[in-house]
């Protein structure tokens, strides 16, 4: 969120007063950063691991394992999201604390995806064309808070509300260099859109100052992913992804309306993303399937480009709030054969990408872990399609340490304890 | 780094398609079949079952539709056509022909192939098993015959053929001799 404050400070200044709780964050917050969503019902009831999966999903996960696709498949998907954000606020050294929450949810578009092999004498060739809603930015935030001073009421009250998401299309292959090992590689566009409305209420002394954000962002830009998928043995099956650097272009509006008085703004700059690598391993033993993903990305490399005064301003920024993140995702399936029945669960461990941050001995921002467990269920229908229904949950929690709050005395703890539902429903027809 | 983008799908392509790739491509008016390029893929691990769950394979429920290429539904090899089976595991067949269920998967095999057998399977979790054959008739798709009673006399012809027309690897690429 407070890369709307930093935007500001970069130049927009006349736009946007410093916001007050809503500046709880970072200095820095990338929605492109850690706020990955996931495709395909199977994978996501899985932890979201995928390195190692043989559908239309390789595109994303891993190319090479489009190899593995024997049919003509179309796959399609929807997701469903349910996020809740809670708050408490408090001042330091006193007891009473106040509690505001809401919820938002979103259905989306997941995948939609066309496999296609090419005949072939020995080995494999297979072609893939879809979209895939990998980045998601739904989210809220709400907050009160409110002190005594001079022996009048101070409160302030603020929501945010943000919306919108990274589409990637994306146009790959996968292929067999030899009978274990096959090699994949995918063509993507990035584009899609962040949404930020905040609405920030000031109570002091009697007099109502309300104030309202709007911050529209326009995302851009092509990247590449290469991937390699080698069969151990009969049971066993490793994988490993690189995806390429990317530089996203991106347009911003600003529009803020201040006690009743409207200002715009536009501005244009690059964000790139650094390099991402993964790795995946799948076990097989009869009916039971067993696959782990560790991806790795170092967001500290996050840079901005195109717009030397956000360069200069803030690029040294970035790896003091970002940091590098490795991230677990495991899950086990069990398939009853003859039902066309399968059963799924999952782990996940997706650390959030910020820093934590201590300032003068006093730890002003404490980001804990992001976790969270997955189930679902599986149905082949008719030998030809598969219909999967996944189940996510995940959490986390924020702490802060407010020290100067404008038109407050005290300073603030703030606790956000952020979590979500997620329901993924993904059909697949093979022809 | 586009530079390097570009420098790398460039050498990427080169080696796939100047120094050859194992993946070998069919054309539907390619006269010389698969015969000519000695499928010890397909022997030693099957067409990809070798990636496969073994109930993708074993159980009628799947029906091997999960594991069979869509081209081998479409007579690129012995003429079979959108040949699969119920979940009870019954043969279906279009155009009003019976399929057997023992001879779905005959039909749909490659030259080369390994013979897949229903039922317990002798190698534990595929089903397949490797056939003697190694070759292919040399026919178009087209010309070919799918009359079971055919079936002997392709066998015979296949026999003969894998002696004259044995492959061998050369720098990379594989040849008739």
């Amino acid at each position: 969120m407070n890369k709307h404050i930093f935007l500001s400070g970069a130049f927009l200044l006349f736009l946007f007063p410093p916001l007050v709780l809503g500046g709880y964050f970072n200095e820095l917050d990338e929605p492109i950063a850690g706020n990955y969503f996931g495709i395909g019902a199977r994978q996501m009831a899985m932890g979201g691991a995928g390195i190692m999966s043989m559908d239309g999903t390789a595109l994303y996960y891993n190319p090479a394992n489009l190899a593995r696709i024997p049919r003509i498949e179309f796959n399609l998907g929807l997701s469903y999201q349910k996020y809740k954000g809670a708050s408490s606020t408090q001042s330091v050294g006193l007891s009473q604390q106040y509690n505001a929450s809401d919820t938002k949810t979103n259905t989306r578009l997941n995948s939609l995806i066309l496999s296609i092999p090419y005949p072939t004498y020995r080995g494999s060739l297979v072609f893939a064309l879809g979209v895939g809603h990998l980045n998601n930015f739904d989210r809220l935030s709400k907050f009160y808070y409110q002190e005594n001073i001079g022996g009048a009421i101070t409160s302030l009250e603020e929501e945010a509300f943000e919306s919108g998401g990274l589409n990637q299309y994306a146009f790959g292959f996968g292929m067999d260099l030899s009978p274990r090992i096959s090699f994949g590689g995918s063509l993507i566009y990035h584009s899609g859109k962040h949404e930020f409305n905040l609405k920030s209420d000031l109570y002091q002394a009697g007099a109502y100052d309300p104030l309202s954000q709007l911050l529209s962002y326009r995302y851009s830009g092509i990247g590449a992913q290469l991937g390699v998928a080698m069969q151990v043995s009969r049971h066993l099956g490793i994988g490993i992804t690189v995806e390429s650097p990317t530089s996203l272009k991106v347009k911003q509006d600003a529009r803020l309306i201040e006690n009743g008085t409207e200002t715009y703004g536009y501005a244009e700059y690059d964000i790139k993303k650094p390099f991402a690598f993964a790795s995946g391993l799948v076990a097989r033993f009869n009916n039971f399937t067993g696959m782990a993903d560790l991806n790795y990305i170092d967001w500290s490399q996050l840079e901005y480009g195109n717009n030397p005064e956000m360069e200069i301003d803030y690029n040294s920024q970035f790896k003091d709030y970002y940091r590098e993140v490795l991230s677990l995702k495991m899950g086990a399936e069990y398939v009853f054969p003859e039902l066309g029945l399968s059963l799924r669960g999952g782990y996940f461990n997706n650390p959030l990408p910020f820093k934590d941050i201590e300032q003068s001995g006093i730890k002003t921002y404490d980001a804990k872990s992001r976790q969270g467990y997955s189930f679902g269920i599986g149905f082949l229908v008719d030998q030809m399609m598969t219909i999967d229904v996944a189940y996510v949950h995940g959490s986390y929690e924020n702490d802060y340490y407010r020290n100067a709050i404008a038109n407050f005395n005290n300073s603030v703890l703030l606790t956000e304890n952020v979590s979500y539902n997620r329901v993924y429903l993904t059909g697949a027809y093979r022809f | 780094m586009k530079k390097y983008g570009v420098l790398l799908i460039i050498m990427i392509f080169t080696l796939m398609t100047g120094s050859g790739c194992y993946t070998v491509l069919q054309h539907s008016n390619d006269e010389q079949g698969s015969a000519d390029y000695g499928d010890n893929y397909n022997e030693d691990y099957g067409y990809s079952q070798y990636y496969y769950p073994s109930y993708w394979t074993l159980s009628p429920r799947w029906g091997h539709y999960y594991a069979v290429p869509w081209w081998w539904d479409y007579g690129f090899y012995h003429g079979s056509k959108d040949i699969y089976y119920d979940d009870d595991g019954s043969p279906r067949s279009s155009g009003g022909e019976k399929a057997l269920p023992e001879s779905r998967f005959q039909e749909v095999q490659p030259p080369g192939a390994p013979a897949i057998t229903r039922g317990p399977s002798a190698s534990g979790s595929s089903g397949a098993s490797s056939s003697p054959s190694g070759t292919a008739s040399k026919q178009k798709p087209a010309e070919q015959k799918s009359d079971a009673d055919s079936e002997n006399v392709k066998t015979k012809e296949k026999q003969e053929e894998s002696e004259s027309n044995k492959p061998t690897r050369e720098a990379g690429r594989w040849h008739k001799k």
